[in-house]
C-alpha cells in the first residue's frame, strides 16, 4: 500500500468495521444477516470513494491523528481485554497491550519489505485458518436461530472484535497484491470482510441464539479440532492475534504517517505507540470508548470527504499543493 | 617488487634471506648438463619431489651442446622441462608465493625470469561418504580438503563451457586458494559480482575454513539463521549451479558454500531428488513440521502446562499434573535446564571420539534421564518433550539451520514462561518477522513463497518433469511474491 493510501482507506475500512458492521447488525433485529450485508455494501462504497482521496493539507492530518489513535486504542483495549480474559486472567491488561505493540514496532523495525512480506504470509495463514475456526463451530448448529443480533453494548463490542480480526485478513492479504488499484482493493476488502463477517455472525447465532453475548468467546469453546486439543482457544487466539498484529500495524504505521504530517519517521513510530497505548488507557467505559469512535468515525468518515470537497471546489487545496 | 636477476647469485641471495630458518624447503644450485648454472627450490614434501627429479632435474643434467656451443639459456630451459604445467615469473615475490603455494622454482643463470613448476603434492585424505549429509539413496562422494579435487568433483558432473570458475587468494598470511563457481547465463550476474566484491574486500589474516568465508559473506547481518548454505555434497553442489546459485570452493575445506540461499532450501535433501516424489514430498512434509516443532514445542509446553492445561484433554491434563507431583521447580526452569543438559550432551558428543560418542548418548540418554525422573527432578513429560524437539531438530538435513533453531528455542521458552500461549504467540511471530526481513544477495529469505512456483519444490517436490523447463529458481535477482 502506498503511503498517500495508507491514512485514509485503512481507517476507514476500520470504523466501517468497529462501528457500522455490528450497528447495522444490532438495528436489523430481526433481519441481522440483511444488515450486515447492507452495511458492508456501504461499508465497500465508502471504502472505494475514500481511497481516491487525497490529503494535501496539513491541518487535515491531526484530525486523522485523533480518530486512528481512537480506533486504535479502542482495538487495542477490547483485544487485551480478551486475551486478559481467556488466556492470561492474573494479569493487568495493559502488559498485554504493551507486548503487542512492542511486537509489531520490532516489526515496524525491520524495515518496508518485511512488513509486506509479513502480511502476506499473515494473510495466507489467516485464510487458512477462518475454516478450521469456523467449521467445528458450525457443528450441531440450528440454523433457525440465525434470525436476531442481540441488541447489547457488551455483545456489540465483542462483535466489533470479531470484525476487526476477519476484516484484517482480507485488508492484509489484498493491500499486497500487485495490478490491482488501492480503492478497489480496499472495496473488495471490506466486501469479503462482511461476507465472512456475516458467515461468523449465522454460525455464531444459529449455534448459540441470541443469549450469548460473546461471539469471539463462543465461537472459541465450540468444539474441538481433534481429539489432543480439548478447546480451541489457544488456536483462534493465535488467529486473532495474528490479525490484531496486521491492523495494529497498519494503523500505527498510519497513525505515524500522519503525526509527521505526511512523512513516516521513526521517532513518529515510537510516539504513536505511546499514543494507542494512552488512549487504550483512557478512563472511559468500553461503550464510551465506542462512542468515541463513533464520532470520530464519524467525522472521518463524513466530515472528511465533506471539508475536501469543499476545498477542493474552493480551490484552497490545490494552493496547499503547491 | 623485485625482479628476477640475470645473476643468479642475486637471486640465491634474496630466497636465502625470505627462507632463512625454514628447514622445509629445500633449495639447491647445481650446474646443469651444459655446465650452466641452475637454481631449483620448493617445499619438501608440498611439491612431489620424484615428479621434479624425473621431469625437470633429469632434463636440465642432459648435455644439449651442439659441440662447443652451449645453448641459450631459454632454450635449455625449453628444452629440459618435460611437463606442460610450467609458467613463467618476473618477480621474486611471486617467486616466494608460488613456492609456499607447493610448486617448484627453477631459474637459470643468464636468464631474467624464473620457470615456476606445478608440482603440488599436498597430503591429504581422498574421496569419502559425507559425514553430515548421509543419504540412502545417491551418490555417496563428498567433498575433500584440496580445492582441486573438489572442483574436480564438481566438473565432473557438469559437463559445460558455460561453468566457470574465478580463482582467487583469501587471507593475508594464509594465502587460501579459493574458487567461485557459477554457470554462466544461468546465475544472476548481480549476485556472482556481489559474491567476488565480498570476497575481494576480506581483510582477513587468515582463512582456514569455508565456516571464515561465510561469515565475511554474510555482510555483517545480524541473525542467527544461515544466509549461504554449506554443504559436503558435489551432487548438491551441481545442482545448485544448474539453479543458478554460485558456489564457492575453499582450499583446505571439506564444505562448499553456495549462495544465495533461501529458507527452504535448508529443508532440502539430495535424496528427495533421487526417490518417488510421492514420497519426497511427505518426506519434506514431515522435516517442515519438525523444524517448527524444534523451535517451538518445549515453549508451547511451558505455555500449557504453566498458564494453560485445561486446553488439554482432561485425562492429559491429570496425567501431565500427575506426573508433575513433586518436581520442585517451575516447569520453565525444568524444560530450560534438561534443554541446557541436552544440548551440553550433544556437545559432548561431538567432540568425543566416535566408539565412545554412542556410550555417550546411552548414558546421558537413557541412565542420567531415567536417574533425573527416578529422583523426582523432572517430570517423564519433560524428558519426552526435550528428546522429541532434540529428534526434530536433527530431522533437518541443515546444521546451520538447527544451530539457530537450538537457540531460538530458549528465547521462546522464556516468552511462553512470562506471558502463557500469549507470550508463545508473540514469540513465534517475532520469529517469522525476523524470517521475512532477511534477504540473501537481495533474494527474500521465504522466496519463492508468493511465485507461482512455490509449490514445485518448497513444501512439496513434484513431479521432476513438472519441474523441468522454466528459468531456474535462481536464475534471476527476484524480489519475490512475498
Amino acid at each position: 500500500m502506498s503511503e498517500n493510501d495508507t491514512p485514509v482507506i485503512l481507517p476507514g475500512a476500520l470504523c466501517m468495521g468497529l462501528i457500522f458492521m455490528p450497528y447495522f447488525a444490532m438495528c436489523g433485529g430481526a433481519d441481522a444477516l440483511a444488515g450486515i450485508f447492507a452495511g458492508t455494501v456501504l461499508a465497500g462504497l465508502t471504502a472505494l470513494l475514500s481511497g481516491y482521496m487525497r490529503i494535501w493539507s496539513k491541518a487535515l492530518y491531526l484530525p486523522l491523528l485523533a480518530a486512528v489513535s481512537a480506533v486504535g486504542g479502542l482495538f487495542l483495549r477490547l483485544y487485551s481485554g480478551l486475551i486478559s480474559r481467556v488466556l492470561l486472567p492474573e494479569y493487568p491488561v495493559w502488559p498485554i497491550g504493551a507486548a503487542l505493540l512492542l511486537t509489531v514496532l520490532y516489526g515496524e523495525a525491520k524495515g518496508k519489505n518485511a512488513v509486506r512480506r509479513f502480511a502476506w504470509l499473515s494473510g495466507r495463514v489467516l485464510i487458512a485458518a477462518v475454516p478450521v475456526c469456523l467449521i467445528p463451530a458450525a457443528k450441531n448448529a440450528d440454523i433457525r436461530g440465525a434470525a436476531v443480533l442481540p441488541q447489547d453494548a457488551a455483545a456489540a463490542a465483542d462483535y466489533a472484535l470479531l470484525s476487526c480480526f476477519l476484516l484484517a485478513l482480507p485488508l492484509t492479504v489484498n493491500y499486497t497484491q500487485n495490478g490491482k488499484t488501492r480503492p478497489k482493493a480496499a472495496a473488495l476488502s471490506v466486501l469479503l470482510a462482511g461476507v465472512l463477517s456475516a458467515a461468523a455472525a449465522l454460525i455464531w447465532q444459529a449455534r448459540f441464539g441470541y443469549i450469548s453475548q460473546q461471539p469471539v468467546l463462543d465461537l472459541m469453546y465450540a468444539g474441538g479440532t481433534g481429539s489432543f486439543i480439548r478447546r480451541q482457544e489457544g488456536l483462534i487466539l493465535a488467529v486473532i492475534t495474528l490479525s490484531a498484529y496486521s491492523l495494529l500495524e497498519g494503523l500505527l504505521r498510519c497513525a505515524a504517517f500522519c503525526a509527521g504530517f505526511g512523512k513516516a519517521k521513526k521517532g513518529g513510530l515510537i510516539f504513536c505507540a505511546a499514543l494507542l497505548l494512552g488512549t487504550m488507557f483512557y478512563p472511559a467505559s468500553v461503550a464510551c470508548l465506542c462512542r468515541t469512535v463513533e464520532i470520530s468515525g464519524a467525522v472521518f468518515l463524513l466530515g472528511l470527504p465533506l471539508i475536501c470537497a469543499i476545498c477542493e471546489k474552493t480551490g484552497i487545496l490545490k494552493k496547499e499543493k503547491k | 617488487m623485485q625482479r628476477v636477476s640475470r645473476k643468479l647469485g642475486e637471486n640465491t641471495e634474496y630466497f636465502k634471506r625470505r627462507f632463512e630458518n625454514c628447514g622445509d624447503v629445500v633449495s639447491r644450485v647445481f650446474a646443469a648438463g651444459t655446465g650452466r648454472k641452475v637454481y631449483v627450490a620448493y617445499i619438501d614434501d608440498l611439491a612431489d619431489r620424484e615428479m621434479l627429479e624425473r621431469q625437470v632435474i633429469r632434463g636440465l643434467m642432459v648435455d644439449t651442446r651442439d659441440g662447443d656451443i652451449a645453448p641459450s639459456p631459454q632454450r635449455l630451459l625449453e628444452s629440459a622441462l618435460i611437463t606442460a604445467d610450467v609458467k613463467e615469473q618476473e618477480y621474486l615475490e611471486n617467486c616466494v608465493d608460488e613456492i609456499l603455494a607447493g610448486n617448484a622454482v627453477v631459474i637459470v643463470d643468464g636468464l631474467c625470469t624464473a620457470a615456476v613448476v606445478s608440482a603440488k603434492k599436498v597430503p591429504g585424505r581422498g574421496v569419502n561418504k559425507p559425514d553430515t549429509e548421509i543419504s540412502v539413496q545417491g551418490p555417496q562422494d563428498a567433498f575433500t580438503e584440496s580445492l582441486r579435487t573438489n572442483t574436480v568433483l564438481i566438473r565432473r558432473r557438469i559437463r559445460s563451457s558455460n561453468l566457470k570458475c574465478v580463482q582467487m587468494k583469501l587471507g593475508k598470511k594464509t594465502q587460501t586458494d579459493t574458487a567461485v563457481m557459477y554457470i554462466e547465463g544461468t546465475a544472476d550476474e548481480n549476485v556472482v559480482k556481489s559474491v567476488l566484491a565480498r570476497l575481494e574486500k576480506t581483510a582477513a589474516e587468515g582463512i582456514l575454513d569455508s565456516g571464515c568465508v561465510e561469515q565475511y559473506l554474510k555482510k555483517g547481518e545480524k541473525t542467527l539463521f544461515p544466509l549461504v548454505q554449506l554443504t559436503e555434497r558435489p551432487d548438491k553442489t551441481a545442482a545448485g549451479l544448474i539453479e543458478g546459485r554460485v558456489a564457492v570452493v575453499c582450499d583446505n575445506s571439506p564444505f562448499v558454500i553456495l549462495a544465495p540461499a533461501v529458507l527452504f532450501s535448508f529443508y532440502q535433501a539430495s535424496e528427495d531428488y533421487y526417490q518417488q516424489w510421492q514420497t519426497a514430498s511427505f518426506m519434506r512434509l514431515i522435516r517442515l513440521a519438525a523444524g517448527l516443532a524444534a523451535f517451538t514445542l518445549p515453549g508451547l509446553y511451558v505455555a500449557v502446562t504453566m498458564y494453560d492445561p485445561s486446553m488439554l484433554p482432561a485425562e492429559l491434563s491429570l496425567h501431565l499434573a500427575g506426573a508433575r507431583t513433586g518436581v520442585p521447580v517451575s516447569a520453565m526452569t525444568e524444560v530450560t535446564v534438561l534443554e541446557l543438559a541436552f544440548e551440553t550432551l550433544r556437545e559432548a558428543g561431538v567432540r568425543m571420539p566416535a566408539a565412545v560418542g554412542g556410550t555417550l548418548g546411552v548414558v546421558g540418554g537413557i541412565i542420567i534421564g531415567q536417574a533425573a525422573v527416578d529422583a523426582g527432578l523432572v517430570s517423564p513429560m519433560v524428558v519426552i518433550v526435550t528428546a522429541v524437539t532434540g529428534i526434530c531438530a536433527f530431522s533437518i538435513p541443515s546444521q546451520q539451520l538447527t544451530a539457530a533453531y537450538r537457540v531460538i528455542k530458549f528465547g521462546v521458552i522464556i516468552a511462553s514462561a512470562v506471558l502463557g500461549i500469549y507470550g508463545f504467540i508473540l514469540a513465534v511471530i517475532c520469529v517469522f518477522v525476523h524470517l521475512t526481513s532477511l534477504e540473501s544477495f537481495g533474494l527474500p529469505y521465504i522466496y519463492p513463497l508468493g511465485k507461482k512456483s512455490a509449490l514445485k519444490d518448497t513444501f512439496l517436490r513434484l513431479p521432476i518433469e513438472k519441474q523441468d523447463g522454466g528459468e531456474p529458481v535462481f536464475a534471476k535477482n527476484k524480489t519475490g511474491g512475498a
